[in-house]
């Protein structure tokens, strides 16, 4: 495979059931957060949310910008893990950790940039928690020459400064969230000044921040319709690639925070299997974090993809979005909800799921790093956990699975973590 | 084309919505409204927690119930009405709540030709068939909501089970304009569904945006927000009537262009 695909891929047409639109609180008479929607997105953006297209076409520059991240992404098959473990599937993995910035994040950042760029945005603000999307976000902002205002959860502004001064690098400015430059930040400190913060606090001062300039938009890292189209290049290329080499994924695994990089990869597999009954023995399983257990202990209810309730509520399977989650490594995965096609396929049984702690995920992450010589990021590891399980499964039964799953991004600017965690 | 939409397929219908029991909706201004083009009407029924609704028609809703709408009142208010077409719009949870035979007998009994119930498909697909039946019995003609995010499978079977009509919500609530390219989203649904009778609407206010939906596939459109903006004005002035009127017969002039 030379060339990424060039469109993306919209799983909403073939869904077996109507998609839930957003929806308004239905008590509030004065607000609606679905009317400001094009307030924090661009146009063409929301116009994705909504289409239905099952393929989108992916413009000419951010091909290029897809390229230059060294797209189509290898597919690897890990050996020497297949023999560590005596296993007797073979196991594959997408490396979604080799772009610039460290992750699959960068995918919907650069489709996010390109699309405020032509739209005369000036400045994109995000939140970040693992800094994997503010460091993506702040790469792809500096490729389309806009600038970029991201808030980073204070629990990881604190243990990974390296994130910070990645994004900086990019000429993004940082602020530890909750901060002072909003309502919500300030009112949150008022009540607790070491306030860790959560992805969801950080949204909504990200949010508030275009609610009040002009000129500026929002870019959103998981959860929309848009950002999992647009992350469905990791699947396509993945399709791609596995026919190229004679292989169907008996077993796909990914793991879990909005569910964005997990859909991006298996969707088009998904997709195929609801249109003409393909990979109809492939198991999708999603990996979420003990932390915030959505998927396998939340509720299918409607309810904000932000802390503060600035965004149209959703259903999605969910812990609630007041839940606070304990300050886990992979932060990544501490956010509330899972995306609402995701939640959708979990509901009607297509998707399977499975939770971990924190300490069973950093053996297999140790595990992986020593055999395979790759460091994967704390969220990442969560895969990896439930691949070896897989593979051991296999071992015991001696079954000749073919595993696959999305190396979401590396782990090289988490190392403290191991310091903390090994002996 | 269905007998129930006026005209042929080369006719183009123009309904409006309007909240039964609100105060700003009374005959006279259904008077002006019919006289000055609308083909038919859609009614909707005040409630206290509507799940798709925009601000516009939540107003609606509120000023309709402070004024003491009940759904005896509201069925004798549409029954009064010397109107050819109207059908009801409300949720699939309401009328489950009163009893789904029930509520569909009592629309028979108050004239309107069918339910649109926005919900139904999304929050009670299992029960599309018993819907279909209770309209067979009722003598109502089904009618479908359905919005760009519905599965294409889906849509080509409610095509096949001959609605009145289906019901294309155009935005994510109702009055709520969102740069969504609709002519797109109308295209696609209109080679879903063959020739069956497709009216949109969700956020319609001018002529350019009738047009654009008209070529790109729709019979006709659905204004409620717009209309129900322009009613509840609290100062009317005098030439409220005649405003109201061009209003509506630039609408149909866009719609018949
Ligand atoms: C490397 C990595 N993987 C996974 C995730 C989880 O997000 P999502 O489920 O949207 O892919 C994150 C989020 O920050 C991440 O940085």
């Amino acid at each position: 495979m030379h060339d990424p695909p060039n469109y993306w891929y919209n799983i909403v047409p073939d869904l077996p059931r109507p998609l839930p639109p957003p929806r308004d609180p239905e008590d509030d008479y004065i607000f609606s957060r679905i009317e400001i929607l094009p307030k924090l997105f661009p146009s063409e953006l929301l116009d994705q949310e909504f289409t239905a297209e099952r393929y989108v076409q992916i413009p000419a520059e951010v091909l290029d910008s897809y390229r230059r991240i060294g797209r189509p992404t290898p597919l690897a098959r890990a050996v020497r893990l297949e023999r560590f473990l005596d296993t007797p599937a073979k196991i594959y993995f997408k490396r979604e950790d080799l772009s610039p910035a460290g992750s699959h994040k960068v995918n919907t950042a650069l489709a996010q940039a390109y699309y405020a760029k032509k739209e005369n945005i000036q400045m994109l603000t995000t939140e970040t928690s693992a800094g994997q999307w503010g460091s993506a976000l702040a790469y792809a902002c500096a490729m389309f020459n806009i600038k970029c205002l991201v808030f980073m959860t204070r629990s990881s502004y604190l243990q990974k400064p390296y994130r910070k001064t990645l994004m900086k690098l990019y000429g993004a400015e940082v602020l530890p969230s909750p901060s002072d430059c909003t309502d919500v930040g300030r009112n949150l400190l008022k009540e607790r000044p070491e306030h860790p913060g959560s992805l969801g606090i950080a949204i909504s001062e990200a949010v508030e921040t275009c609610m009040k300039n002009e000129g500026v938009k929002y870019a959103i890292g998981s959860v929309m319709n848009f950002v999992l189209l647009h992350q469905t290049v990791i699947g396509l290329e993945t399709m791609k690639q596995l026919e190229e080499i004679g292989e169907k994924p008996d077993i796909m695994v990914g793991c879990v925070g909005g569910g964005s990089n997990f859909a991006g990869f298996i969707f088009p597999f998904v997709g195929k299997r609801l249109r003409d009954g393909e990979f109809k023995d492939t198991r999708f399983i999603g990996v979420e974090s003990k932390a915030s257990p959505k998927m396998t202990e939340g509720k299918y209810v409607y309810e904000h993809g932000d802390t503060a309730g600035y965004l149209p509520m959703l259903k999605m399977y969910t812990v609630g979005r007041n839940y606070v989650p304990p300050p886990i490594h992979a932060a990544g995965l501490r956010y509330h909800a899972v995306a609402p096609t995701l939640s959708l396929l979990i509901r009607e049984g297509l998707i399977e799921t499975a939770a971990y702690t924190q300490e069973e995920v950093l053996d297999a992450a140790r595990t992986f790093a020593r055999v395979e010589g790759i460091i994967p990021a704390p969220e990442t590891s969560h895969a990896i956990k439930q691949v070896i399980i897989e593979a051991q499964q296999c071992r015991r039964r001696n079954l000749q699975k073919t595993i696959v799953f999305c190396f979401s991004g590396h782990g090289l600017l988490d190392l403290s973590i191991f310091e903390e965690h090994t002996e | 084309m269905h007998d129930f939409l006026p005209g042929t397929s080369k006719e183009r219908v123009l309904m409006v919505y309007l909240t039964a029991g609100d105060p700003c909706v009374n005959g006279n201004i259904i008077n002006i409204l019919s006289e000055s083009g609308v083909d038919a009407f859609e009614f909707g029924i005040p409630m206290a927690k509507p799940k798709y609704d925009g601000l516009v028609i939540k107003a609606s809703y509120r000023r309709a119930l402070e004024n003491g709408a009940t759904l005896e009142k509201i069925f004798q208010f549409m029954r009064d009405l010397n109107l050819d077409h109207k059908i009801i719009f409300t949720y699939f949870d309401y009328a489950k709540n009163i009893g789904i035979e029930k509520f569909m007998s009592y629309v028979q009994n108050a004239g309107a030709e069918g339910v649109l119930f926005p919900d139904l498909l999304i929050d009670y697909l299992d029960e599309l068939d018993k819907y279909i039946e209770i309209c067979k019995q009722c003598s109502l003609e089904p009618i479908f909501f359905i919005t760009s995010s519905f599965p294409h499978n889906l849509i080509i079977k409610l095509a096949r089970l001959k609605p009145a009509f289906i019901y294309l919500g155009l935005m994510a609530s109702t009055g709520t304009l969102l740069p969504i390219t609709i002519s797109r989203n109308i295209r696609i649904i209109r080679g879903l569904i063959g020739d069956t009778p497709l009216l949109v609407g969700f956020a319609i206010s001018k002529p350019s945006q009738i047009m654009d939906c008209v070529r790109a596939g729709a019979d006709g459109v659905i204004i409620g927000s717009a209309i129900i903006r322009l009613i509840s004005q609290e100062e009317r002035g005098s030439a409220f009537r005649e405003n109201l009127r061009n209003y509506i017969i630039s609408l149909k002039r866009a719609l018949e262009a």
